[in-house]
Protein backbone atom coordinates (compact mmCIF):
# COMPACT_ATOMS: atom_id res chain seq x y z
CA UNK A 1 0.00 0.00 0.00
CA UNK A 2 2.72 2.44 0.98
CA UNK A 3 4.79 1.75 -2.08
CA UNK A 4 1.71 2.25 -4.22
CA UNK A 5 1.13 5.61 -2.59
CA UNK A 6 4.68 6.70 -3.20
CA UNK A 7 4.44 5.67 -6.82
CA UNK A 8 1.24 7.67 -7.21
CA UNK A 9 3.01 10.75 -5.92
CA UNK A 10 6.20 10.45 -7.92
CA UNK A 11 5.38 8.35 -10.96
CA UNK A 12 3.70 10.98 -13.11
CA UNK A 13 6.43 13.47 -12.37
CA UNK A 14 9.30 11.19 -13.26
CA UNK A 15 7.56 9.92 -16.38
CA UNK A 16 6.95 13.41 -17.66
CA UNK A 17 10.44 14.70 -16.98
CA UNK A 18 12.28 11.77 -18.42
CA UNK A 19 9.95 10.96 -21.27
CA UNK A 20 8.82 14.35 -22.44
CA UNK A 21 11.15 16.99 -21.09
CA UNK A 22 14.19 15.99 -23.03
CA UNK A 23 12.88 16.20 -26.58
CA UNK A 24 13.01 19.19 -28.88
CA UNK A 25 14.10 20.02 -32.40
CA UNK A 26 15.21 22.96 -34.49
CA UNK A 27 13.45 26.29 -34.19
CA UNK A 28 11.38 26.98 -37.28
CA UNK A 29 8.90 29.25 -35.55
CA UNK A 30 7.87 32.37 -37.49
CA UNK A 31 9.62 35.61 -36.57
CA UNK A 32 6.36 37.53 -36.85
CA UNK A 33 5.06 40.02 -34.33
CA UNK A 34 1.75 38.19 -33.89
CA UNK A 35 3.62 35.03 -32.88
CA UNK A 36 6.32 36.78 -30.83
CA UNK A 37 3.72 38.65 -28.82
CA UNK A 38 1.38 35.72 -28.24
CA UNK A 39 4.08 33.12 -27.55
CA UNK A 40 6.74 35.14 -25.72
CA UNK A 41 5.72 38.67 -24.68
CA UNK A 42 2.23 37.92 -23.37
CA UNK A 43 2.98 34.90 -21.16
CA UNK A 44 6.26 36.26 -19.80
CA UNK A 45 5.71 40.02 -19.49
CA UNK A 46 2.02 40.83 -19.16
CA UNK A 47 0.95 39.04 -16.01
CA UNK A 48 -1.15 41.39 -13.97
CA UNK A 49 1.60 42.59 -11.67
CA UNK A 50 3.98 43.60 -14.50
CA UNK A 51 3.43 45.18 -17.92
CA UNK A 52 -0.32 44.67 -18.00
CA UNK A 53 -2.91 47.28 -18.81
CA UNK A 54 -3.63 47.53 -15.08
CA UNK A 55 -0.11 47.71 -13.66
CA UNK A 56 1.86 49.33 -16.51
CA UNK A 57 5.08 48.79 -14.61
CA UNK A 58 7.65 51.42 -15.70
CA UNK A 59 4.82 52.95 -17.75
CA UNK A 60 4.79 50.05 -20.22
CA UNK A 61 1.65 48.24 -21.31
CA UNK A 62 2.37 45.10 -23.34
CA UNK A 63 -1.06 43.53 -22.92
CA UNK A 64 -2.24 43.65 -26.53
CA UNK A 65 -0.08 43.21 -29.66
CA UNK A 66 -0.98 46.73 -30.70
CA UNK A 67 -0.03 48.43 -27.42
CA UNK A 68 3.14 46.38 -27.03
CA UNK A 69 4.22 47.25 -30.57
CA UNK A 70 3.78 50.96 -29.88
CA UNK A 71 5.73 50.86 -26.61
CA UNK A 72 8.57 48.80 -28.09
CA UNK A 73 8.97 50.39 -31.50
CA UNK A 74 7.36 53.83 -31.14
CA UNK A 75 5.19 53.07 -34.17
CA UNK A 76 1.67 51.93 -34.64
CA UNK A 77 1.02 48.96 -36.84
CA UNK A 78 0.09 51.03 -39.90
CA UNK A 79 3.57 52.57 -39.83
CA UNK A 80 2.64 55.91 -38.27
CA UNK A 81 5.38 57.49 -36.18
CA UNK A 82 5.40 60.10 -33.46
CA UNK A 83 2.86 58.46 -31.18
CA UNK A 84 2.79 58.97 -27.42
CA UNK A 85 4.53 57.91 -25.31
CA UNK A 86 7.76 58.47 -27.23
CA UNK A 87 9.92 55.45 -28.03
CA UNK A 88 12.78 54.65 -25.68
CA UNK A 89 14.91 52.91 -28.27
CA UNK A 90 13.69 49.53 -27.14
CA UNK A 91 13.70 48.28 -30.72
CA UNK A 92 15.61 49.64 -33.70
CA UNK A 93 14.42 47.74 -36.80
CA UNK A 94 17.10 45.65 -38.53
CA UNK A 95 19.60 46.46 -35.74
CA UNK A 96 19.42 44.24 -32.65
CA UNK A 97 22.79 45.61 -31.47
CA UNK A 98 21.16 49.05 -31.21
CA UNK A 99 17.99 47.76 -29.56
CA UNK A 100 17.76 48.21 -25.80
CA UNK A 101 15.33 45.30 -25.64
CA UNK A 102 18.08 42.85 -26.54
CA UNK A 103 20.31 44.07 -23.72
CA UNK A 104 17.43 43.77 -21.26
CA UNK A 105 16.66 40.23 -22.38
CA UNK A 106 20.29 39.15 -22.31
CA UNK A 107 20.99 40.86 -18.98
CA UNK A 108 24.25 42.32 -20.23
CA UNK A 109 24.94 45.87 -19.06
CA UNK A 110 21.30 46.35 -18.00
CA UNK A 111 19.02 44.62 -15.51
CA UNK A 112 17.66 41.40 -16.91
CA UNK A 113 14.07 41.22 -18.07
CA UNK A 114 12.03 39.37 -16.95
CA UNK A 115 13.64 40.29 -13.62
CA UNK A 116 13.26 36.93 -11.89
CA UNK A 117 14.19 34.45 -14.56
CA UNK A 118 15.52 35.15 -18.08
CA UNK A 119 13.79 34.02 -21.23
CA UNK A 120 15.00 30.81 -22.86
CA UNK A 121 17.77 31.39 -25.35
CA UNK A 122 15.56 30.18 -28.19
CA UNK A 123 13.04 32.94 -27.44
CA UNK A 124 15.71 35.64 -27.33
CA UNK A 125 17.02 34.36 -30.66
CA UNK A 126 13.53 34.55 -32.14
CA UNK A 127 13.08 38.15 -30.99
CA UNK A 128 16.49 39.02 -32.43
CA UNK A 129 15.41 37.44 -35.72
CA UNK A 130 12.20 39.53 -35.66
CA UNK A 131 14.27 42.71 -35.21
CA UNK A 132 16.73 41.68 -37.94
CA UNK A 133 13.80 41.22 -40.32
CA UNK A 134 12.63 44.77 -39.69
CA UNK A 135 10.52 44.45 -36.53
CA UNK A 136 7.37 44.53 -38.59
CA UNK A 137 3.86 44.42 -37.19
CA UNK A 138 3.03 41.30 -39.14
CA UNK B 1 -17.09 43.25 24.39
CA UNK B 2 -15.83 46.84 24.66
CA UNK B 3 -12.37 47.52 23.37
CA UNK B 4 -9.92 49.35 25.55
CA UNK B 5 -8.27 52.36 23.99
CA UNK B 6 -4.89 50.64 23.51
CA UNK B 7 -6.67 47.71 21.87
CA UNK B 8 -8.41 50.11 19.48
CA UNK B 9 -5.05 51.67 18.65
CA UNK B 10 -3.52 48.24 18.08
CA UNK B 11 -6.43 47.27 15.82
CA UNK B 12 -6.12 50.51 13.85
CA UNK B 13 -2.36 50.05 13.51
CA UNK B 14 -2.76 46.55 12.14
CA UNK B 15 -5.40 47.68 9.65
CA UNK B 16 -3.22 50.62 8.57
CA UNK B 17 -0.25 48.35 8.08
CA UNK B 18 -2.46 46.25 5.86
CA UNK B 19 -3.37 49.15 3.65
CA UNK B 20 0.19 50.40 3.33
CA UNK B 21 1.73 47.24 2.02
CA UNK B 22 1.16 45.37 -1.22
CA UNK B 23 -1.14 42.65 -2.35
CA UNK B 24 0.05 39.21 -3.38
CA UNK B 25 -1.51 35.80 -3.54
CA UNK B 26 -3.07 34.39 -0.40
CA UNK B 27 -3.22 30.69 -0.95
CA UNK B 28 -2.85 28.31 1.96
CA UNK B 29 -0.13 25.79 2.61
CA UNK B 30 -1.18 22.45 1.10
CA UNK B 31 1.52 20.91 3.32
CA UNK B 32 -0.99 20.97 6.17
CA UNK B 33 -3.63 18.93 4.36
CA UNK B 34 -2.44 15.50 5.47
CA UNK B 35 0.35 16.20 7.90
CA UNK B 36 -2.04 17.65 10.51
CA UNK B 37 -4.38 14.68 10.25
CA UNK B 38 -6.93 16.60 8.19
CA UNK B 39 -7.82 15.52 4.68
CA UNK B 40 -9.80 18.54 3.47
CA UNK B 41 -8.54 22.10 2.97
CA UNK B 42 -12.05 23.40 3.68
CA UNK B 43 -11.89 22.03 7.22
CA UNK B 44 -9.72 25.01 8.16
CA UNK B 45 -10.71 27.58 5.53
CA UNK B 46 -13.98 29.30 4.66
CA UNK B 47 -13.28 28.70 0.99
CA UNK B 48 -14.40 25.23 -0.16
CA UNK B 49 -11.04 24.80 -1.93
CA UNK B 50 -8.80 26.21 0.81
CA UNK B 51 -6.77 29.38 0.93
CA UNK B 52 -7.53 32.78 2.38
CA UNK B 53 -9.43 33.32 5.59
CA UNK B 54 -9.26 30.53 8.16
CA UNK B 55 -12.22 29.51 10.29
CA UNK B 56 -12.39 28.81 14.02
CA UNK B 57 -11.11 25.26 13.59
CA UNK B 58 -8.26 26.49 11.42
CA UNK B 59 -7.31 29.00 14.09
CA UNK B 60 -7.32 26.25 16.68
CA UNK B 61 -5.17 24.01 14.45
CA UNK B 62 -2.75 26.89 13.89
CA UNK B 63 -2.08 27.23 17.59
CA UNK B 64 -2.38 23.58 18.63
CA UNK B 65 -0.67 21.58 15.88
CA UNK B 66 1.14 23.99 13.57
CA UNK B 67 2.76 26.67 15.74
CA UNK B 68 4.88 26.60 18.87
CA UNK B 69 1.97 27.88 20.97
CA UNK B 70 0.13 31.15 21.42
CA UNK B 71 -3.47 32.16 20.85
CA UNK B 72 -4.64 31.63 17.27
CA UNK B 73 -7.91 33.53 17.63
CA UNK B 74 -8.63 36.71 15.72
CA UNK B 75 -6.59 39.54 17.27
CA UNK B 76 -5.11 36.95 19.63
CA UNK B 77 -8.45 36.72 21.38
CA UNK B 78 -8.64 40.41 22.28
CA UNK B 79 -11.95 40.89 20.51
CA UNK B 80 -14.44 38.39 19.17
CA UNK B 81 -16.54 39.52 16.19
CA UNK B 82 -20.24 38.63 16.05
CA UNK B 83 -21.05 35.10 14.85
CA UNK B 84 -21.99 36.22 11.33
CA UNK B 85 -18.79 38.19 10.76
CA UNK B 86 -15.32 36.73 10.24
CA UNK B 87 -12.25 38.88 9.76
CA UNK B 88 -8.61 38.19 9.12
CA UNK B 89 -5.64 39.08 7.03
CA UNK B 90 -2.23 38.11 5.75
CA UNK B 91 0.69 40.53 6.00
CA UNK B 92 4.15 39.70 4.73
CA UNK B 93 7.36 41.65 4.56
CA UNK B 94 10.47 40.29 2.89
CA UNK B 95 14.12 40.84 2.15
CA UNK B 96 15.13 39.54 -1.25
CA UNK B 97 18.50 38.93 -2.81
CA UNK B 98 18.79 37.84 -6.42
CA UNK B 99 21.41 37.47 -9.05
CA UNK B 100 19.99 37.42 -12.55
CA UNK B 101 22.47 38.36 -15.24
CA UNK B 102 25.52 40.38 -14.32
CA UNK B 103 24.44 42.50 -11.34
CA UNK B 104 23.08 41.22 -8.02
CA UNK B 105 20.12 43.06 -6.52
CA UNK B 106 18.57 43.19 -3.10
CA UNK B 107 15.38 44.72 -1.79
CA UNK B 108 13.42 45.08 1.41
CA UNK B 109 9.75 45.32 0.54
CA UNK B 110 6.17 44.79 1.70
CA UNK B 111 5.13 41.53 0.07
CA UNK B 112 1.50 41.14 0.96
CA UNK B 113 -1.19 43.00 2.85
CA UNK B 114 -4.57 41.42 2.40
CA UNK B 115 -7.46 41.99 4.74
CA UNK B 116 -10.24 39.39 4.64
CA UNK B 117 -13.90 39.56 5.43
CA UNK B 118 -16.52 36.84 5.42
CA UNK B 119 -20.17 37.57 6.15
CA UNK B 120 -22.58 34.69 6.69
CA UNK B 121 -26.35 34.80 6.25
CA UNK B 122 -27.91 31.36 6.50
CA UNK B 123 -26.71 29.15 3.67
CA UNK B 124 -25.22 32.14 1.87
CA UNK B 125 -22.03 34.04 2.48
CA UNK B 126 -19.94 36.82 1.00
CA UNK B 127 -16.15 36.66 1.02
CA UNK B 128 -13.83 39.46 0.03
CA UNK B 129 -10.17 40.37 0.09
CA UNK B 130 -8.90 43.93 -0.10
CA UNK B 131 -5.24 44.87 -0.45
CA UNK B 132 -2.79 46.94 -2.42
CA UNK B 133 -1.19 45.73 -5.62
CA UNK B 134 2.56 45.97 -5.91
CA UNK B 135 4.24 48.99 -7.51
CA UNK B 136 7.95 48.34 -7.41
CA UNK B 137 9.05 50.64 -10.23
CA UNK B 138 8.68 54.25 -11.27
CA UNK B 139 6.41 55.85 -12.16
CA UNK B 140 4.39 54.52 -9.24
CA UNK B 141 0.62 54.95 -9.35
CA UNK B 142 -1.19 56.88 -6.64
CA UNK B 143 -2.01 54.95 -3.49
CA UNK B 144 -5.74 54.92 -4.17
CA UNK B 145 -5.10 53.49 -7.64
CA UNK B 146 -3.33 50.52 -6.09
CA UNK B 147 -6.23 49.34 -3.98
CA UNK B 148 -7.47 46.08 -5.39
CA UNK B 149 -9.74 43.23 -4.49
CA UNK B 150 -8.32 39.97 -5.75
CA UNK B 151 -11.23 37.92 -4.50
CA UNK B 152 -14.86 38.74 -3.88
CA UNK B 153 -17.63 36.24 -4.28
CA UNK B 154 -21.03 35.19 -3.08
CA UNK B 155 -21.42 31.54 -2.14
CA UNK B 156 -24.25 29.15 -1.40
CA UNK B 157 -23.09 26.31 0.82
CA UNK B 158 -25.54 24.68 3.22
CA UNK B 159 -22.87 22.61 5.00
CA UNK B 160 -19.10 22.40 5.14
CA UNK B 161 -19.28 19.16 3.16
CA UNK B 162 -21.57 18.54 0.21
CA UNK B 163 -22.38 20.85 -2.68
CA UNK B 164 -21.60 24.52 -3.08
CA UNK B 165 -21.92 27.19 -5.75
CA UNK B 166 -20.11 30.50 -5.83
CA UNK B 167 -19.97 33.45 -8.21
CA UNK B 168 -17.50 36.30 -8.34
CA UNK B 169 -13.75 36.70 -8.57
CA UNK B 170 -11.46 33.88 -7.49
CA UNK B 171 -8.93 31.43 -8.93
CA UNK B 172 -10.53 28.43 -10.59
CA UNK B 173 -9.51 25.42 -8.45
CA UNK B 174 -6.75 23.60 -10.32
CA UNK B 175 -4.10 21.12 -9.20
CA UNK B 176 -1.93 21.94 -6.18
CA UNK B 177 -2.85 25.33 -4.78
CA UNK B 178 0.63 26.37 -3.68
CA UNK B 179 1.25 29.63 -1.82
CA UNK B 180 4.24 30.53 -4.03
CA UNK B 181 2.75 32.19 -7.09
CA UNK B 182 6.09 31.95 -8.90
CA UNK B 183 5.91 28.14 -8.97
CA UNK B 184 5.94 27.12 -12.62
CA UNK B 185 2.68 25.20 -12.37
CA UNK B 186 1.04 28.47 -11.32
CA UNK B 187 3.03 31.19 -13.02
CA UNK B 188 2.93 29.73 -16.52
CA UNK B 189 -0.55 28.26 -16.40
CA UNK B 190 -2.62 31.33 -15.65
CA UNK B 191 -2.45 31.36 -11.85
CA UNK B 192 0.14 34.04 -11.22
CA UNK B 193 -0.37 36.97 -8.88
CA UNK B 194 -3.48 39.03 -9.69
CA UNK B 195 -4.64 36.60 -12.39
CA UNK B 196 -7.84 35.67 -10.59
CA UNK B 197 -10.74 35.47 -13.04
CA UNK B 198 -14.44 36.16 -12.74
CA UNK B 199 -16.57 33.08 -12.87
CA UNK B 200 -19.20 30.72 -11.68
CA UNK B 201 -18.00 27.64 -9.85
CA UNK B 202 -19.65 24.66 -8.27
CA UNK B 203 -18.52 21.49 -6.64
CA UNK B 204 -18.77 18.81 -4.02
CA UNK B 205 -16.54 18.32 -1.00
CA UNK B 206 -16.93 14.89 0.56
CA UNK B 207 -14.96 12.91 3.11
CA UNK B 208 -13.05 10.88 0.54
CA UNK B 209 -13.15 13.06 -2.54
CA UNK B 210 -13.80 16.51 -3.88
CA UNK B 211 -14.58 17.91 -7.30
CA UNK B 212 -14.80 21.49 -8.57
CA UNK B 213 -15.91 22.86 -11.94
CA UNK B 214 -15.55 26.51 -12.97
CA UNK B 215 -16.50 28.63 -15.94
CA UNK B 216 -14.59 31.91 -16.12
CA UNK B 217 -14.16 35.05 -18.15
CA UNK B 218 -12.55 38.49 -18.06
CA UNK B 219 -13.47 41.18 -15.57
CA UNK B 220 -16.82 42.72 -16.55
CA UNK B 221 -16.01 46.36 -15.81
CA UNK B 222 -12.45 46.61 -14.63
CA UNK B 223 -9.04 46.22 -16.27
CA UNK B 224 -7.91 43.48 -13.91
CA UNK B 225 -7.02 39.88 -14.58
CA UNK B 226 -6.71 37.80 -17.73
CA UNK B 227 -8.80 38.46 -20.83
CA UNK B 228 -9.45 34.77 -21.46
CA UNK B 229 -12.72 32.89 -21.42
CA UNK B 230 -12.71 29.26 -20.42
CA UNK B 231 -13.37 26.53 -17.96
CA UNK B 232 -11.50 24.36 -15.50
CA UNK B 233 -12.20 21.24 -13.51
CA UNK B 234 -10.31 19.42 -10.80
CA UNK B 235 -10.94 16.17 -8.96
CA UNK B 236 -9.14 14.73 -5.95
CA UNK B 237 -9.62 11.30 -4.45
CA UNK B 238 -8.26 10.50 -1.01
CA UNK B 239 -6.56 7.17 -0.38
CA UNK B 240 -7.06 6.63 3.31
CA UNK B 241 -6.15 9.62 5.47
CA UNK B 242 -2.62 10.12 4.25
CA UNK B 243 -2.67 10.24 0.46
CA UNK B 244 -4.56 11.51 -2.52
CA UNK B 245 -4.47 11.42 -6.29
CA UNK B 246 -6.22 13.82 -8.57
CA UNK B 247 -6.67 15.12 -12.07
CA UNK B 248 -7.27 18.55 -13.49
CA UNK B 249 -7.99 20.19 -16.84
CA UNK B 250 -8.39 23.71 -18.10
CA UNK B 251 -9.19 25.50 -21.35
CA UNK B 252 -8.59 29.23 -21.74
CA UNK B 253 -9.24 31.13 -24.96
CA UNK B 254 -7.93 34.68 -25.34
CA UNK B 255 -8.05 36.94 -28.43
CA UNK B 256 -4.60 35.65 -29.44
CA UNK B 257 -4.46 32.02 -28.42
CA UNK B 258 -6.16 29.04 -26.82
CA UNK B 259 -4.48 26.98 -24.15
CA UNK B 260 -5.51 23.44 -23.21
CA UNK B 261 -3.99 21.93 -20.05
CA UNK B 262 -4.53 18.54 -18.47
CA UNK B 263 -2.64 16.84 -15.70
CA UNK B 264 -2.57 15.03 -12.43
CA UNK B 265 -1.52 15.47 -8.83
CA UNK B 266 -0.28 13.07 -6.19
CA UNK B 267 0.05 13.69 -2.46
CA UNK B 268 1.26 11.34 0.24
CA UNK B 269 2.25 11.84 3.86
CA UNK B 270 4.71 9.22 5.08
CA UNK B 271 3.99 9.52 8.77
CA UNK B 272 6.85 7.48 10.23
CA UNK B 273 9.32 9.66 8.37
CA UNK B 274 7.28 12.88 8.92
CA UNK B 275 7.67 13.46 5.21
CA UNK B 276 5.08 14.86 2.82
CA UNK B 277 5.33 14.46 -0.95
CA UNK B 278 3.43 16.78 -3.27
CA UNK B 279 3.59 16.42 -7.03
CA UNK B 280 1.88 17.81 -10.09
CA UNK B 281 2.43 17.26 -13.79
CA UNK B 282 0.53 19.12 -16.50
CA UNK B 283 0.73 18.84 -20.26
CA UNK B 284 -0.42 21.75 -22.35
CA UNK B 285 -1.30 22.51 -25.95
CA UNK B 286 -1.31 26.12 -27.05
CA UNK B 287 -2.76 27.12 -30.41
CA UNK B 288 -2.44 30.58 -31.92
CA UNK B 289 -4.99 32.52 -33.90
CA UNK B 290 -2.49 34.18 -36.25
CA UNK B 291 -1.86 32.54 -39.62
CA UNK B 292 1.20 30.32 -39.98
CA UNK B 293 1.74 30.17 -36.23
CA UNK B 294 2.38 26.58 -35.21
CA UNK B 295 0.80 25.21 -32.06
CA UNK B 296 3.10 24.12 -29.25
CA UNK B 297 3.08 21.41 -26.64
CA UNK B 298 4.08 22.32 -23.10
CA UNK B 299 5.07 20.70 -19.83
CA UNK B 300 4.85 22.00 -16.26
CA UNK B 301 5.94 19.78 -13.39
CA UNK B 302 6.47 20.11 -9.66
CA UNK B 303 7.81 17.71 -7.05
CA UNK B 304 8.08 18.86 -3.45
CA UNK B 305 9.20 17.16 -0.26
CA UNK B 306 8.40 18.59 3.16
CA UNK B 307 9.88 17.34 6.40
CA UNK B 308 8.34 18.16 9.78
CA UNK B 309 11.16 17.61 12.33
CA UNK B 310 9.24 19.10 15.27
CA UNK B 311 6.00 21.00 15.71
CA UNK B 312 6.39 24.50 14.34
CA UNK B 313 9.09 23.79 11.79
CA UNK B 314 8.79 22.78 8.13
CA UNK B 315 11.78 22.07 5.93
CA UNK B 316 10.95 21.77 2.27
CA UNK B 317 12.64 21.25 -1.04
CA UNK B 318 11.14 21.26 -4.50
CA UNK B 319 12.21 20.73 -8.08
CA UNK B 320 10.31 22.17 -10.99
CA UNK B 321 10.41 22.11 -14.75
CA UNK B 322 8.60 24.17 -17.32
CA UNK B 323 9.07 23.67 -21.04
CA UNK B 324 7.15 26.18 -23.11
CA UNK B 325 7.60 24.27 -26.37
CA UNK B 326 8.48 20.59 -26.32
CA UNK B 327 9.17 20.62 -30.05
CA UNK B 328 11.91 23.24 -29.80
CA UNK B 329 15.32 22.73 -28.27
CA UNK B 330 16.45 24.90 -25.35
CA UNK B 331 13.09 26.22 -24.19
CA UNK B 332 13.01 24.50 -20.80
CA UNK B 333 13.73 25.95 -17.38
CA UNK B 334 14.35 24.13 -14.12
CA UNK B 335 14.36 25.23 -10.52
CA UNK B 336 15.50 23.84 -7.22
CA UNK B 337 14.52 25.45 -3.96
CA UNK B 338 15.06 24.87 -0.27
CA UNK B 339 12.73 26.40 2.29
CA UNK B 340 12.74 26.54 6.08
CA UNK B 341 9.59 27.78 7.77
CA UNK B 342 9.36 28.47 11.49
CA UNK B 343 5.94 29.06 13.04
CA UNK B 344 7.31 30.34 16.31
CA UNK B 345 3.93 31.48 17.68
CA UNK B 346 0.37 31.35 16.43
CA UNK B 347 -0.07 34.20 13.88
CA UNK B 348 3.65 34.34 13.06
CA UNK B 349 5.89 32.68 10.52
CA UNK B 350 9.51 33.22 9.60
CA UNK B 351 10.56 31.79 6.24
CA UNK B 352 13.98 31.46 4.64
CA UNK B 353 14.17 30.36 1.04
CA UNK B 354 16.92 29.76 -1.46
CA UNK B 355 16.19 29.09 -5.11
CA UNK B 356 18.30 28.23 -8.13
CA UNK B 357 16.90 28.40 -11.63
CA UNK B 358 18.55 27.30 -14.84
CA UNK B 359 17.67 27.84 -18.48
CA UNK B 360 18.24 25.38 -21.30
CA UNK B 361 19.79 22.85 -18.87
CA UNK B 362 22.69 25.25 -18.28
CA UNK B 363 23.11 24.26 -14.65
CA UNK B 364 26.56 25.84 -14.35
CA UNK B 365 25.24 29.42 -14.33
CA UNK B 366 21.94 29.47 -12.46
CA UNK B 367 19.83 32.39 -11.40
CA UNK B 368 20.13 32.78 -7.63
CA UNK B 369 17.39 33.99 -5.33
CA UNK B 370 17.38 34.27 -1.55
CA UNK B 371 14.36 35.36 0.44
CA UNK B 372 13.77 36.03 4.13
CA UNK B 373 10.13 36.66 4.94
CA UNK B 374 8.18 37.51 8.07
CA UNK B 375 4.50 36.64 7.88
CA UNK B 376 1.77 37.70 10.27
CA UNK B 377 -1.83 36.62 9.94
CA UNK B 378 -4.56 38.46 11.74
Amino acid sequence: MKSAMRMSACGLFALALVGLGACGGTDDRPATWSYVHAAIIAPNCTTSACHSELSKTAGLNFETPESAYIFLTGRVCDGTTGVEPPPRNFVTPFRPAESKLMYLLLGTELETMPPDVPLPEADIDLIERWILEGAQCN
Amino acid sequence: MQLRSWQKIALAAVMAAGVLATSRTARAYPQFQFSTGNTQCSLCHFSPVGGGLINAYGRYEAEATISRGGNGDFLHGLWEPPKWLHLGGDYRGAFLYKKVGVEPHDALFPMQADTYVNIEAGDFSFSGIVGLRAAAREPRPELHERIISREHYVMWRPKRTGPYVRAGRFFAPFGLRLPDHTAYILRYQGFNSLQETYGLSGGMVEKDWEAHVTGFGPAPFWRVGPKAWGGAGTYEHHIGKKAAVGAQAKVAASPEDTQYIAGGVGKVYIEPAKLLVLSEVDLGLQTFDADNSPSRKQLAAYLGLTYFPIQGIMVGTAVERYDEDLDIKDTERDSLNLTVQYFFRAHFELMLMGKLEAQDQDYGDPTVLGLAMLHYYL
